[in-house]
């Protein structure tokens, strides 16, 4: 299991946005959600989740209503407002050009 | 911020702030339902229950600390944490009612001191004018510097002159008027203005009208504008408008109220009437020149203070350009004779957004020591202040360093801690200066009682206004700042291990040094203000040695009037010879004389000539007086004589001058015998007329420092417009009270409506030393309060050092010292710095004794006494300040000491 690598805040923004566009969810769902797509590669610790949630709840791109489940169980279930798609995707548009970016200097030859 | 980011955000804000309960039950019951799915994975992975607990709590890294900062993204908090701050603050405070009332007091006297004085000075220099464009206005002078004009002047000027957009004249000397209606009567300040005073101000009224040209013609019926206070008195109703009032005995009916603001434009008079120019022309009182009719025209009293604005776009120079072509003008209109080369014409425009005018005014603007120490005072009152409770604060932070360190564990940041502290300094500094608030309005009425003279009130608009109250808050922050955020930031600046042992907190080097540079500081800068206030001190009692030239003890001043003096001359002068007759004949007079001060305002000319040599001009004040005027004063006559009844309006003109003056006519010689001619009076014309028969010692007319004045004595039976009535002297031999009753009744004798006032002599002498007593009780004041200050910074840091040391101590005794020795040492230790803070105070007192050189005499700004009371004082007092603390240490048990935690 590797390491959780070293994430710029607006980019783990941008992961917890993307998972919640897919379907609305609560925030043990989507760290399992997150840990299973990248395949354990990214890993989001417990404590900094739920902070990270709220601070995005706070900015208007999330929003939040309490549900109850099918087995009676109460949650938070977060989804995503028509604000944060849009703050998705301009920051998807970011994140494509920073990588492809990295990715042609990576990728020189070395002499 | 886009509308529709606030439609989710608001929500959810007002919600943080509002349900604030709900809000965080539901981020307990988030956090509680993730901790139980983790759970849940785990078991399902076939972990044991406990186990599976365990390391979910784990992931989470602390439920506590995770809800804090969910919390923190959550942007109303700062408004939340203030009012939570603010809550635990004045807990904490009112736990300990000590502390809380000595920081409050300090705080409040320190605070309210330097609000009172800078809203004085605040008055006295910045606060713009009440008018309209204050920046517009412009004073208009003459040619030769005067400030005056006369009334034809006024005319001519203002129905030629095109330089400005507007122009107004007034009465510069403001005057007194006793003012009659509905029954009562009040003495009030009050000017005579023009048409378009008002108007040119840009003042409207509150109620009714202003005065308008149309009130200024000759003939029109007289009426008036009364000020906002007056109109107060009189029931602050609209039936005011239209009702009529006697004004010195003359009617006028009122138009009007100015606004609260408006006093008019001389900073430090307050006008409570205004009336057209013309009623004043028509009023005047100088019987003896113009009898009942209005003066002409061309009369040459210069009364008038001229203003005008300036046109939009229009600049000084161009004013004054216009001006130097309008003024020969003008000159040519009033004299057509060409040989009169007085510049009286209006030839030059200076600025006048301040006019500063009033002789009480200007001449404490001059004396800048004045101003300066009473800042200074205020700064180092607050200064002191600050410090103390800085120290206070210190040390109860230490106490408070468990609690800290256990917030600190729980998740909270350091900066929210601090962020805690200095909240509740700010509190503490808001309560104090709401203290402060109360203090100073007593204490800026206290400062104008102690600038003014006690005849010449300065009066100020003292009122709040936006930059006040900025720098009201200015100064709270300010102070909350200086005393709160170094305590702050040290105790946040905690060991945890340290702290949650409650372990033996060794006194720190760095902490002991600046607790005893505090004190230094404190005792230095009280030693300054004492200092000074025994330099003062010590001033007043030189002047108050001085000796006056006379002997004011047992002699009664009676002011004489009556009413008729105005329309019956000859009477008032009969009634004033009767007068001193009577006085005379009451049993327990000793003597009695009549006196008439002519020239106060400026000085008067007179002329000699040396044979043999080119003319002289000197200056000389003129008094005219009876025959006893110099026995009932007891001022020796130190050549020649005194007058006599051989001195009458038919034989030779005499003249007795004072020491100064005969000083200055025949320096070295005996001037008895010397002739002189007076410039301005009737015997012009006529050479040398005047001869010195007698010379007398100097008197006091003014405050002894600035030397004794050249006063020349003429008697009133050769002065030709000194008749009426005036001011007597008297000397009784017996209690005042009693012989005021018999003068009044003697006086009533000669006519019964003559008004007799009096007062003894000897307030007229101290009332010119009170500026130097009310400042010296000031410096004073202020001193003992800050020593105060001072002594219960020594008083604290003492109890806090022997409190750390308790162990030391326990040890020290259980060695076998002596009690007595250990105190010795220990206040020894305090002294030490104390005595250390003495040094450094003689040099701040020295420097303080240069700041206020302006307001010591007959003393050197070292004296010896006042450096020694000050330093007598402070040692006394930090010694009794250093030994009660450390007296209470002594009687602790070594056992308990050794084992206290």
């Amino acid at each position: 299991m590797s390491k959780p690598s070293d994430l710029v805040q607006g980019t783990l923004d941008m992961l917890l946005l993307k998972i919640l566009a897919l379907e609305p969810m609560n925030g043990f769902a989507v760290s399992q959600r997150l840990k299973q797509v990248s395949g354990d590669v990214l890993q989001m610790s417990d404590g900094s989740l739920y902070p990270a949630l709220h601070k995005l709840e706070q900015e208007g791109w999330i929003t939040a209503e309490w549900k109850t489940s099918v087995n009676g169980r109460r949650a938070k279930y977060y989804s995503l407002t028509r604000l944060g798609r849009r703050h998705l995707e301009k920051e998807t548009d970011n994140w494509g050009r920073l990588s492809s970016a990295i990715s042609r200097v990576v990728k020189l030859k070395e002499a | 911020m886009r509308p529709e980011h606030w439609l989710y955000t608001i929500p959810l804000r007002l919600r943080s702030l509002f349900r604030r309960r709900q809000a965080d039950q539901e981020l307990d019951d988030e956090l509680r339902d993730h901790v139980e799915r983790k759970t849940e994975e785990y078991l399902s992975k076939g972990m044991a229950a406990q186990e599976a607990r365990r390391q979910a709590l784990l992931e989470i890294g602390g439920v506590e600390k995770r809800k804090e900062e969910c919390r923190d993204t959550r942007r109303v908090n700062w408004i939340q944490d203030l009012l939570q701050d603010l809550r635990y603050g004045l807990r904490m405070l009112r736990k300990s009612p000590g502390f809380t009332a000595v920081a409050v007091l300090s705080l409040g006297l320190g605070i309210g001191a330097t609000i009172a004085i800078f809203s004085v000075m605040y008055a006295l220099a910045l606060r713009p004018l009440p008018v309209q464009r204050a920046d517009q206005l412009v004073e208009l002078v003459r040619g030769d510097g005067g400030n005056l004009h006369s009334y034809g002047e006024w005319k001519i000027f203002r129905d030629r002159q095109d330089i400005f957009s507007s122009v107004l004249a007034y009465n510069y000397f403001d005057t007194n008027f006793s003012v009659t209606a509905a029954k009562q009567q009040r003495e009030v300040s009050g000017l005579y203005v023009s048409g378009d005073y008002f108007q040119t101000l840009g003042i409207p009224s509150v109620i009714g009208r202003a005065i308008e040209p149309s009130d200024d013609q000759p003939g029109a019926p007289p009426v008036c504008v009364i000020g906002y206070g007056l109109w107060r008195l009189f029931g602050q109703s609209r039936d005011v408008l239209g009702q009529t009032i006697l004004v010195d005995g003359n009617e006028f009916r009122i138009v009007g109220v100015a606004p609260r603001s408006f006093f008019g434009v001389v900073i430090g008079e307050m006008s409570e009437i205004f009336m057209p120019l013309e009623a004043e022309r028509t009023y005047r009182d100088y019987p003896l020149l113009y009898g009942k009719q209005t003066p002409p025209l061309n009369d040459s009293a210069t009364l008038l203070a001229f203003v005008g604005r300036l046109k939009p776009g229009e600049s000084l120079s161009q004013a004054n350009a216009g001006l130097q072509v309008l003024a020969p003008e003008i000159h040519r209109d009033l004299s057509p004779r060409s040989d009169d080369t007085s510049g009286r014409a209006v030839a030059r425009a200076s600025p006048m957004a301040r006019s500063i005018r009033s002789e009480t005014l200007a001449e404490l603007w001059n004396e800048t020591s004045v101003v300066l120490l009473l800042m200074t005072m205020a700064a180092v009152a607050l200064i002191i202040a600050c410090a103390n409770l800085g120290n206070l604060l210190l040390a109860r932070a230490t106490k408070r360093q468990s609690e800290i360190a256990t917030r600190l564990a729980l998740g909270a940041t350091r900066w929210r801690l601090v962020r805690q502290l200095l909240t509740e300094s700010v509190g503490l500094s808001l309560i104090g200066a709401a203290t402060g608030l109360l203090i100073e309005r007593w204490g800026s009425q206290a400062l104008l009682w102690a600038l003014s003279w006690p005849d010449e009130k300065i009066s100020l608009d003292l009122s709040w206004d936006t930059r006040l109250v900025f720098f009201v808050v200015g100064i709270t922050l300010l102070c909350a700042l200086l005393f709160g955020l170094a305590p702050a930031i040290r105790a946040t600046r905690v060991s945890i291990y340290s702290a949650m042992n409650n372990g033996v907190t060794v006194g720190r080097r760095r902490d002991r040094f600046s607790n005893s540079l505090v004190v230094v500081l404190q005792v230095a800068l009280s030693m300054a203000l004492l200092v000074s206030a025994g330099l003062l001190a010590r001033t007043l009692h030189a002047l108050l040695a001085v000796d006056p030239g006379y002997d004011p003890k047992g002699v009664l001043v009676a002011h004489a009037t009556w009413n008729g003096a105005a329309e019956n001359p000859q009477r008032a002068a009969f009634i004033g010879e009767q007068l001193l007759t009577q006085f005379r004949s009451v049993p327990g007079v000793i003597s009695a004389s009549w006196s008439r001060v002519a020239s106060q305002m400026y000085l008067a000319q007179l002329t000699v000539r040396k044979p043999g040599s080119a003319e002289r001009h000197l200056g000389s004040y003129n008094i005219y007086v009876s025959s006893d005027f110099f026995r009932t004063r007891r001022t020796p006559v130190l050549a020649g004589r005194d007058f006599n009844d051989g001195d009458t309006d038919t034989s030779l003109p005499v003249a007795i001058v004072s020491k100064t003056l005969a000083e200055m006519l025949s320096p070295g010689l005996n001037p008895v015998g010397l002739r002189f001619r007076e410039s301005d009076s009737k015997t012009k014309g006529q050479d040398y007329a005047v001869e010195v028969i007698g010379v007398t010692a100097d008197m006091q007319y003014r405050r002894p420092d600035l030397g004794p004045l050249p006063i020349l004595y003429r008697p009133v039976s050769q002065c030709a417009s000194c008749l009426g009535m005036g001011d007597y002297e008297v000397r009784v031999a017996g209690a005042f009270p009693g012989m005021t009753k018999r003068l009044q009744s003697a006086a009533s004798t000669v006519d019964s409506y003559v008004a007799l006032k009096c007062d003894p002599l000897s307030n007229a002498f101290n009332n010119v030393l009170h500026r130097n007593r009310a400042m010296e009780l000031i410096a004073m004041a202020f001193g003992l309060f800050v020593s105060l200050l001072a002594m219960i910074g020594v008083y604290g840091v003492t109890s806090y050092a022997t409190a750390e040391r308790t162990r030391e101590i326990g040890i020290r005794i259980a060695l076998g010292a002596q009690r007595g020795d250990v105190l010795r040492m220990l206040v020894g230790e305090m002294m030490r710095v104390v005595s250390i803070g003495i040094a450094f105070g003689v040099a701040a007192g020295l420097a303080a004794a240069r700041m206020i050189g302006g307001m010591i005499w007959g003393i050197k700004p070292t004296d010896p006494l006042s450096f020694g009371f000050a330093i007598c004082l402070l040692l006394l007092i930090a010694g009794i300040a250093a030994f009660l603390p450390a007296r209470r240490a002594m009687h602790v048990d070594p056992i308990v000491a050794l084992r206290y935690e």
